[in-house]
């Protein structure tokens, strides 16, 4: 879990042009923490590579913050 | 007699050898396991991260994993066993019993461990628990038998002796023939409560035994008087069933204690280890409406809707209803009577699927299938034919948005934006369908609208038709539940404990004389066995009750005009009085709680109606004396309360104050919890408690 959360940040970062150090596991994906939903959608892309895995259009709007989407990966990544 | 006891005496030093021995060997496995572990996890973890592919890589972790948990359990048992024998060599056994066989006698030592010689075969001392120390617990000298794997092991009881020994040193020992001698039992009862409960391994009870020993009846009732030692039945009963669990047939993962509190997690804390076992899951009632709900529910607690009733600001007939066998019906049929309320699906423009469509899948399914199943598999059917038409619908958005120049960069990610979008309003607007709303649905059928905090009540309301149309199992596997304090739950209860805990056996523990508002009787059992419908039931009856003194017992008997067999052993006479002003009466309450103190007495409760009770008493006397509201469950020092918090709990002394406010079932409750002595006082008149 660590891991993933790690790599998302990671991603996340990149995506919203922030130091991966100012993020964290409760950093929300909202517009009101600078993530558009135009970021939102390319760090699902980008998650989707990085993890092998597929994200459910309809399930992304539950992904209020790095931990919800990490706890979502990681079942993902169970199911495989 | 001088010759036995040196014969005694050998054997004592011959067991403290051999466990001095095996202690020295536990110390150097756990030493070396530990060492072990760690070694191991760092080749496993060496293997995962060099595994090539994604196949070798789980099967790595899988591995290590199993490995992981085999050791750690390695670790953990010699762990165990050292903690045992350190207590053993303490107190190694309590008793010997002979018993002839066959034209043999063979001599049995029980502790509460086991303590073996050079083989495994070569046993010292027997477990408490096994099968041959029933023998003490049952029989005095004389025919006996007891139930080994083998069948019934018929024999003669020639000798039963019970020793005292203490830190190492053999005291005294003394022979009976009869059960539990009552002067030594007496002996303990007389001690002071010092530890809210202790081990009684040395001195069940036949009825006791047999209730903690059976395996037959898949509910086992008991009704037991207040002080019968129902809550310690409880914790042995479930030290015994883990014991049974060694031969493979239970874990203690599989083993649930439910009691009105968390006292339980003391005392499994506090005695079960001493009696040899460790992890029992320990629940509360609030803890299962959480785990159902996850956590999601907001409602009050359950003694704040006591405190409410009690103070006259909550109508207890309310949840006496919504506790009942008719409001459980009431539920299951709401439950049974909902029926989906579908719409048409539109995506992309088009219906993919109409009401009527969606209705005809759902009546083709197994309809004794729980709804929310159902609903969550027509949900999957939408969202199966969402999936085939997406891919291609992102493609075709990707290359229009390729088309735009401001998108041309970052198309993908805005035709996944668009999808994202549509998405999401997609199964916003499904759920409305395929997700139930159990609070709404529940207040609903009241007639009502849902409020911000549901009463306790409620909230026991909404978890069973939550679970009467989604089955739950927040516990997993749980074999064995011992519920304690049964008279505070009623069919609604145990339809939840049902379904949450299906394939488990009960033992459950009450006293319907008991209750902290309203009234039951002994027809709770009737309910509780129609509402669990177990293949085998019993309702055993504990009547003699070992807490508090003759005097008490007599006293607090005659509130409920029900006689209590005591154990005989005696004190003083409780008192209870009356006071015209209120300085006389704050003033001898004081001088009581330094009365106790000077007696030594080291637990002192001053026992109230309710919480307010309680908080006006403590304004009135902490510039008198030292006492202080009870809030954890360490029960040193003088201490004020509301009656329904001290139930289930023990006192050396106990005031109760304001007592004509006490409902008498409430008044029952406080008086009983009095291990040595009791007064009563009162400002008020009831004419119900005096003369």
């Amino acid at each position: 879990m660590d891991t993933t959360v790690e790599r998302i940040i990671e991603l996340l970062a990149e995506t919203i042009s922030e130091d991966a150090s100012h993020l964290h596991e409760r950093s929300a994906l909202t517009p009101e923490a600078g993530v558009e939903p135009i970021d939102l959608a390319k760090l699902v892309i980008d998650c989707e590579k990085a993890f092998t895995i597929q994200i459910h259009d309809e399930d992304v709007h539950t992904f209020r913050d790095v931990w919800t989407l990490a706890e979502y990966i990681t079942a993902a990544l169970d199911d495989i | 007699m001088e010759d036995e006891l040196q014969l005694e005496l050998a054997y004592f030093d011959g067991i403290l050898r051999i466990i001095d021995e095996q202690l020295i060997d536990a110390a150097r496995e756990s030493g070396s396991r530990e060492r072990e572990l760690g070694a191991s996890a760092n080749d496993a973890y060496d293997d995962i991260r060099t595994a090539i592919d994604k196949e070798e890589r789980t099967m790595s972790i899988a591995l290590y994993l199993t490995s992981l948990a085999r050791e750690n359990l390695a670790v953990e048992s010699s762990l165990n066993r050292e903690a045992q024998l350190r207590a053993a060599y303490n107190s190694p056994y309590f008793a010997r019993v002979d018993f002839l066989r066959d034209g043999r006698t063979r001599t049995h030592y029980i502790g509460r461990f086991s303590i073996r010689g050079e083989s495994a075969r070569d046993i010292r001392v027997f477990d408490w628990r096994a099968p041959v120390s029933s023998l003490f617990y049952r029989y005095g000298v004389g025919p006996a038998s007891y139930n080994a794997p083998i069948g019934a092991v018929e024999g003669t009881v020639t000798l039963k002796r019970q020793f005292e020994i203490k830190n190492a040193k053999f005291e005294y020992y003394f022979d009976s023939d009869v059960q539990i001698v009552d002067e030594y039992l007496r002996k303990l009862l007389s001690r002071n409560a010092s530890e809210s409960m202790k081990s009684i391994v040395e001195t069940i009870q036949r009825d006791q035994d047999e209730v903690i020993r059976d395996m037959r009846n898949e509910l086992l009732m008991v009704q037991g008087a207040a002080g019968s030692g129902k809550t310690s039945i409880a914790l042995h009963r479930a030290a015994y069933l883990m014991y049974e669990g060694l031969t493979g047939k239970l874990s203690a993962h599989n083993i649930a204690v439910l009691a009105p509190n968390r006292l339980f997690e003391k005392y499994i804390g506090g005695v079960l280890p001493e009696l040899g076992e460790q992890s029992v899951t320990s629940l509360t009632f609030a803890s299962l409406v959480d785990a159902v709900h996850g956590f999601a529910l907001d409602y009050q607690s359950k003694f704040d809707e006591l405190e409410a009733i009690i103070t006259g600001q909550a109508d207890g007939a309310e949840s006496a209803y919504k506790a009942s066998e008719a409001f459980a019906a009431r539920v299951r049929d709401f439950a049974d009577s909902i029926a989906p309320q579908f719409r048409d699906v539109e995506y992309l423009g088009r219906t993919l699927f109409t009401v009527e469509e969606l209705e005809t899948a759902f009546n083709a399914m197994d309809a004794s299938a729980p709804l929310a199943v159902r609903l969550m598999k027509i949900e999957q059917i939408i969202l199966n034919a969402v999936h085939r038409l997406r891919q291609p619908h992102i493609r075709e958005l990707e290359r229009e948005a390729e088309k735009i120049e401001e998108h041309r960069y970052e198309f993908a990610e805005y035709a996944r934006m668009i999808s994202i979008a549509e998405s999401t309003e997609l199964i916003l607007h499904v759920r409305t369908f395929t997700r139930l709303d159990y609070a709404a649905l529940y207040f609903e059928m009241l007639g009502e609208t849902v409020p911000a905090t549901l009463k306790y009540c409620d909230a026991v309301g909404v978890t069973l038709l939550k679970l009467s149309l989604e089955p739950s199992r927040p516990f997993g596997d749980i074999r064995q539940l011992v519920v304690d304090e049964a008279q505070d739950y009623d069919s609604v209860h145990f339809a939840i404990l049902k379904r949450i805990f299906p394939s488990a056996h009960y033992t459950v523990l009450g006293d319907v004389s008991q209750t902290v508002v309203g009234e039951t009787d002994l027809t709770l059992y009737d309910r509780i066995s129609a509402t669990l419908k177990p293949r085998t039931s019993q309702l055993v009856t504990l009547s003699r009750s070992f807490r508090s003194t003759k005097e008490i017992l007599d006293f607090s008997a005659a509130i409920l005009g029900k006689p209590i067999e005591n154990f005989g052993r005696s004190g003083e006479v409780p008192t209870s009085t009356h006071f015209a002003d209120e300085d006389a009466y704050i003033g001898a309450i004081a001088a009581e709680l330094d009365r106790c103190l000077e007696l030594g007495y080291g637990s002192i409760a001053l026992i109230c109606d309710s919480m307010s009770g309680a908080k006006s008493h403590l304004a009135r006397l902490k510039s008198l004396t030292d006492v202080r509201l009870m809030t954890g469950y360490d029960a040193r020092g003088a201490f004020i309360l509301p009656a329904y918090m001290a139930k289930g709990l023990e006192f050396d002394a106990v005031l109760v104050c304001e007592y004509s406010r006490f409902s008498k079932h409430l008044l029952y409750v406080a008086c009983t919890r009095a291990l040595h002595r009791l007064n009563l006082f009162a400002t008020e008149v009831n004419d119900g408690y005096d003369g």
